[in-house]
């Protein structure tokens, strides 16, 4: 018992040094919202925080970020492990040359975004970009009037990813698979997204040794739907996907070393100069469903 | 010593600053506006405590390339567009006739409109619900488009247009779809009780994953339409009449004359 009581009256004192001094602490929830104001710690709901990048120094690794109005949120940079989760009209408005997200962790970092549209305004250079992260996952998102890529996954050292269930509209590329680093790639999934361009460009494109499925989505308007190559040993496997509208469908680029492999079950048909060119490209093998 | 008025002439500069001023504060152009039923437009829309009432009043406060956003259910009156934007509903935002044609876009060669979320309901009076008129190009998503007299989507100068998770239904003989340019038609059901269903002009049109039923002419193709996991059922005179080149996996069937056109089967990739 007088054991149990040294304990309990040494946390209260703990507590209370750390409370007197000032501090606050982070949350592992915090709120936002477009008639919120960037004070206090974000915690309560009826005293919300404004902007996502405040709300980000003040929520604890691996906590959460949720927004509570439709409204704009502005650009923020994630630096841990965080999710963010946005209400329908959940808006990143993204200014000149700027970057709607940016994700610089570390290779423990995990990064979840669901329910956000990042508009670029036609004048921003990316929605979404992850420069190192260990597991990256969009999901229910719109991205959209971006000058340059609607998600860039272009790490230093090895990132899974998974981009579902999203939009992705008017932009030069759409999904930009690559590494900044000798060693590690991005690999992971591009499903179910509806992903369409301004006639230029590239819908998902492949580079750095990258390793993608690409399933169930709509690729549309590009120069090249899907295009691998840029460097050695990408591997690239679709199935199911209509991919249609674009100058040229998918294209491999030889002597690459890169594997390309399609159930079989696309839709690869409609665009204006080629479907799949044997010529130039490499072929994709077609290795069924099982 | 008198405190009167010492009157000058007024420059020009000057009396035109002033009937500026006196005709109200100019109002700078937001990049998200808000629209609520309970709004009003002699608000500045740029939060949801100021919103707007109507989408038009939104449109002409937003800047190009910027979002109106719908709080609530309820009738925005029809809107005229004429630039690069994005307009998002909630449930059961929309227009709700009021006008022959609910949703115009008249916007420039290199403009891009996004229309999500929003019902548009001709209450059997109105003829059209959206005219894509001009634009680069016009997206709409998750819209629901019912009850007109004549058309349900019409494209005029688009340059590309992605038309997705999208119902159509129009109860005059035009068509339900009428596309003139070169358009993606993903996850659409769509419906013309004495028209064709989807009229797919000489641009091309691609279907995935879309149904053409109960309709007299399911898909009216008069240039190239590239067909997948797609549905024409039921329609009373023809299932199809034109070419479509079909990945060998929709479904064509129990349709009045059984089709007039032609299949090419390429199959899947």
């Amino acid at each position: 018992m007088l054991v149990r009581f040294v304990h309990c009256v040494g946390l209260a004192a703990g507590l209370a040094a750390g409370l007197a001094g000032g501090e606050t602490r982070a949350a592992a929830l915090s709120y936002v919202s477009v008639a919120g104001s960037n004070s206090g710690d974000c915690s309560d709901p009826k005293t919300p925080c404004k902007t996502l990048a405040y709300a980000v120094t003040k929520t604890s690794t691996g906590g959460e970020i949720k927004t509570l109005l439709p409204g704009d949120y502005g650009p923020a940079t994630i630096p841990k492990s965080l999710t963010l989760t946005g209400v329908p009209g959940a808006l990143v408005m993204v200014g000149a040359d700027g970057v709607g997200l940016t994700i610089s962790g570390n290779s423990t970092t995990v990064v979840s975004i669901t329910g956000f549209t990042f508009n670029g305004q036609a004048v921003a250079s990316i929605g979404v970009k992850a420069t190192r992260a260990g597991q990256v996952l969009v999901k229910h998102c719109a991205i959209k009037n971006f000058k340059n890529w609607g998600l860039e996954i272009g790490v230093n050292g090895a990132t899974k990813f998974s981009i579902e269930d999203s939009f992705i509209s008017n932009v030069t590329y759409g999904v930009y698979l690559h590494k900044t680093a000798s060693t590690g790639a991005p690999k992971g999934v591009v499903h179910r997204s509806t992903i369409v361009g301004k006639g230029n460009g590239i819908g998902v494109a492949v580079m750095g040794a990258s390793d993608v499925r690409v399933s169930e989505n709509l690729i549309g308007h590009f120069e090249y739907g899907i295009y691998s190559g840029g460097d050695t040993g990408n591997v690239l496997r679709i199935a199911r996907n209509t991919i249609s509208q674009n100058a040229n469908g998918v294209f491999i680029e030889t002597g690459l070393g890169a594997k390309a492999e399609t159930a079989h079950d696309n839709f690869i048909a409609g665009n204006t100069t080629t479907d799949l060119d044997p010529v130039n490209g490499a072929p994709l093998t077609n290795v069924g469903t099982q | 010593m008198s405190r009167g008025w010492n009157m000058k002439p007024l420059s020009l500069t000057s009396a035109l600053t002033l009937a500026c001023l006196a005709a109200g504060p100019a109002l700078a152009a937001n990049s998200v506006s808000f629209v609520a039923v309970t709004g009003n437009d002699t608000r500045n829309c740029a939060t949801p405590a100021t919103a707007c009432r109507t989408f038009q009043r939104a449109h002409d406060a937003t800047s190009p390339h910027g979002e109106i956003i719908a709080l609530t259910p309820g009738d925005f009156r029809p809107l005229t567009i004429a630039k690069s934007i994005s307009v998002t509903g909630v449930e059961g935002a929309g227009v709700f006739g009021g006008a022959s044609r609910l949703v115009t876009v008249e916007a420039g060669p290199t403009d891009v409109v996004h229309l999500a979320g929003l019902t548009l309901d001709g209450g059997s009076l109105s003829n059209t619900a959206v005219h894509m008129g001009s634009a680069r190009d016009v997206t709409l998503r998750q819209c629901a488009i019912r009850n007109f007299m004549r058309w349900g989507l019409s494209t005029g100068a688009v340059s590309q247009a992605l038309i997705e998770d999208m119902s159509v239904s129009v109860i005059g003989s035009d068509p339900g779809l009428n596309l003139w340019a070169p358009t993606l038609v993903h996850r659409v059901v769509a419906r013309a009780a004495r028209g064709s269903a989807l009229v797919a002009g000489n641009t091309g049109v691609t279907v995935s994953e879309s149904s053409f039923a109960d309709s007299a002419n399911g898909v009216d193709a008069f240039g190239p339409v590239y067909m997948t996991r797609s549905a024409v059922t039921g329609n009373s005179v023809n299932g199809f009449r034109g070419a479509i080149t079909s990945a060998g996996d929709n479904f064509i069937r129990g349709n009045g004359s059984g089709g007039s056109g032609t299949i090419t089967t390429i199959g899947a990739q």
